[in-house]
């Protein structure tokens, strides 16, 4: 993570910026790492990220995850052609493994929703995936049961709606 | 993970939370695309929130393949088809019936080419006069197989193609992908589809023919074509100025030497050819056939053994060699030793790997013989591999493997070659792949070789 963060400073994402989680928790990283946001990258841009960046929808324990996964990643956009690419990619691709095998309810879905208001499309698309992945291959009563989804059909709403996609409920 | 610990605290009412269907729908439109299209679906019946989720699906495939009827065991294979068919055919119906205005990135459907599909066109036309699908792809099958030879069924499925294309010319105004297998369409009549196709990137043809037997290209978007078991007369490559792969898969040209011949083509790197040739046939001359196009992969398989390319001079062949970096010879006659196969190497600069399948060789040590007396029928189309990777001489890798059939097996892995030299002597070594590395040895004089015998270190083999 250091030496991610080191790198970040040597691509001349040097400048820090200051992330405010729910409850007061203070992150401080530099531009190159928070600006895989696109969301605080546009706010970058706009040149309002002076007196720190207020993110009323992120809890710290989310967002020390985010930042994480953003320090581990800020080398990933900048490292072009670098003989010492292929080493990080895989590193990243363990900790990307770990972070994502780790994950589970509550917390992938506050991440999943941390991930979509911060606008990070790489860690939307990895929780999504593990989302996905669980439901996989499930029968809907599986599904319900892994999730704690209420059925709120009546046997014969549920029915119908099976008749009407036959099609998907034949295997 | 420090947060995860916390997150265990909070206990077990948190987990028993559905924080899933909370999510907006975007997200779990993102999740759902990321299903297969029948598990998406059968979201459908978890809750109300799920209800119409399946409807506004923005990747959707349907292939025939891909439905079983649950009492199939009971059906013979040919109502079998019909039933999946069917099945393909209701679930295109119903999954773009819903009255969404929401975009479609990629609409897949993999159909049998029966007189019913047809509707499948129909749908995708409605759903499309108020719904935008940004690419589409059609793999269009034949209902029966082994008809390769049945004209008349050929022609009709031709009849019913066209049928199909004329039914949804919206798709086919966005299809990026085709895949047409087992008609015979009139000449004009394929031109006129392909050219409402604007967005086709992928095309393959198989067992298909024209009437003339004269397929003619032009085409401005495509990328990659395949012709397998296509018997045109000739293949006229006229302009297809984004193509990059063309395999042609049993090249059935017969009377004319050159029977697939290049237009402009200018980004056209990977060749695939395979030919069975048969002994009226001439030889071709690579210099000649290749023309101005600058291969950078070349794939040569000979399929029955017989060589249909002639050894020329390194110099004939530069120009056209001269990107070339991937060569790969399959089903090379033994008798075609590996001299022979040195006049394409010769040629070409840039060469990194060399990819070389024997043609029922056999490879003569005793443990062999064990295996061949094993399993006896296995013996006639017993293949070796070779793997040169890097040939250049300054390179820093060099990996042969003989596979794992040819036994003893032997790696040679090129340690760091900017160190001292190193040298392995090879050991009980099929006689067949010295020559091969001695060339080695000869070109490189610096790289060091290590024989392993186990087999975790084979590279896979090349991707053309």
């Amino acid at each position: 993570m250091a030496a991610a963060a080191a790198e970040a400073t040597i691509d001349g994402g040097g400048k820090m910026i200051i992330l405010i989680s729910a409850d007061g928790k203070r992150f401080e990283v530099t531009e190159a790492v928070a600006s895989q946001s696109q969301l605080i990258s546009n706010m970058i841009e706009d040149d309002c990220t002076e007196n720190g960046v207020r993110l009323p929808n992120v809890d710290g324990d989310i967002l020390t995850m985010v930042v994480d996964y953003c320090n581990m990643h800020a080398g990933d956009a900048a490292a072009d052609g670098d003989t010492t690419k292929a080493s990080s990619t895989e590193e990243l691709k363990k900790f990307d493994a770990e972070l994502v095998q780790a994950l589970e309810n509550p917390v992938l879905f506050k991440l999943i929703l941390a991930a979509n208001f911060l606008n990070i499309k790489s860690l939307l698309d990895m929780t999504c995936q593990r989302v996905a992945d669980m439901m996989s291959g499930k029968t809907p009563e599986q599904m319900r049961e892994t999730f704690s989804i209420e059925n709120d059909f009546t046997p014969e709403e549920e029915a119908a709606i099976r008749q009407e996609n036959a099609w998907a409920f034949d295997d | 993970m420090a947060s995860n610990g916390t997150s265990v605290a909070e206990g077990d009412k948190a987990n028993q939370e559905d924080r899933l269907s909370a999510l907006p729908d975007d997200i779990l439109i993102h999740i759902l695309d990321r299903l297969k299209t029948h598990d998406a679906v059968r979201t459908s019946v978890l809750s109300r929130r799920w209800r119409h989720l399946p409807g506004v699906l923005s990747k959707i495939i349907l292939h025939v393949g891909s439905f079983k009827p649950k009492d199939g065991s009971m059906l013979a294979k040919d109502d079998l088809r019909i039933r999946s068919n069917i099945s393909v055919i209701e679930a295109t119906q119903s999954i773009l019936a819903h009255k969404s205005q929401r975009k479609i990135n990629f609409l897949s459907v993999g159909f049998y080419l029966r007189e019913e599909s047809i509707s499948i066109a129909h749908s995708i036309n409605d759903a499309m006069a108020n719904r935008e699908i940004v690419s589409t792809k059609f793999m269009i099958l034949p209902e029966k197989h082994g008809i390769q030879r049945m004209e008349d069924y050929k022609i009709i499925c031709g009849k019913r193609f066209m049928s199909f294309s004329y039914a949804c010319p919206r798709a086919f105004g966005c299809l990026k992908q085709l895949i047409l297998t087992c008609v015979r369409l009139g000449n004009s009549d394929f031109t006129d589809v392909l050219s409402t196709c604007k967005k086709l990137e992928y095309l393959q043809l198989i067992s298909c023919d024209f009437q003339p037997s004269v397929l003619q290209m032009e085409h401005p978007t495509l990328i990659k074509m395949e012709l397998v078991v296509c018997t045109f007369e000739s293949v006229d490559l006229k302009s297809l100025p984004k193509l990059r792969t063309l395999i042609v898969d049993t090249w059935m040209g017969l009377e004319e030497i050159y029977p697939l011949s290049f237009g402009y083509v200018p980004q056209l790197s990977t060749l695939k050819l395979t030919y069975k040739g048969t002994t009226r046939d001439k030889n071709i001359k690579l210099s000649e056939f290749l023309g101005n196009a600058a291969i950078g992969a070349l794939h040569l398989d000979f399929e029955c053994g017989r060589i249909w390319i002639q050894p020329e001079h390194p110099k004939l062949l530069a120009p056209v060699l001269r990107n070339l970096q991937i060569a790969s010879l399959t089903c090379i006659h033994e008798e075609c030793n590996l001299t022979w196969i040195f006049f394409l190497l010769e040629a070409a600069p840039l060469l990194e790997t060399m990819h070389i399948k024997m043609w029922d060789h056999e490879c003569k040590t005793s443990e062999d013989e064990e295996l061949y007396q094993k399993e006896g029928t296995f013996i006639a189309s017993m293949r070796k591999n070779i793997m040169h990777k890097n040939w250049r001489k300054d390179s820093r890798k060099v990996v042969c493997t003989v596979d794992d059939v040819c036994k003893p097996i032997f790696i040679t892995n090129i340690i760091d070659t900017r160190k001292n030299i190193e040298l392995q002597p090879f050991e009980n070594i099929c006689s067949y792949f010295v020559p091969i590395f001695n060339y080695v040895m000869q070109t490189s004089p610096k790289i060091a070789m290590q024989i392993s015998p186990k087999t975790d270190l084979i590279p896979t083999s090349v991707e053309l």
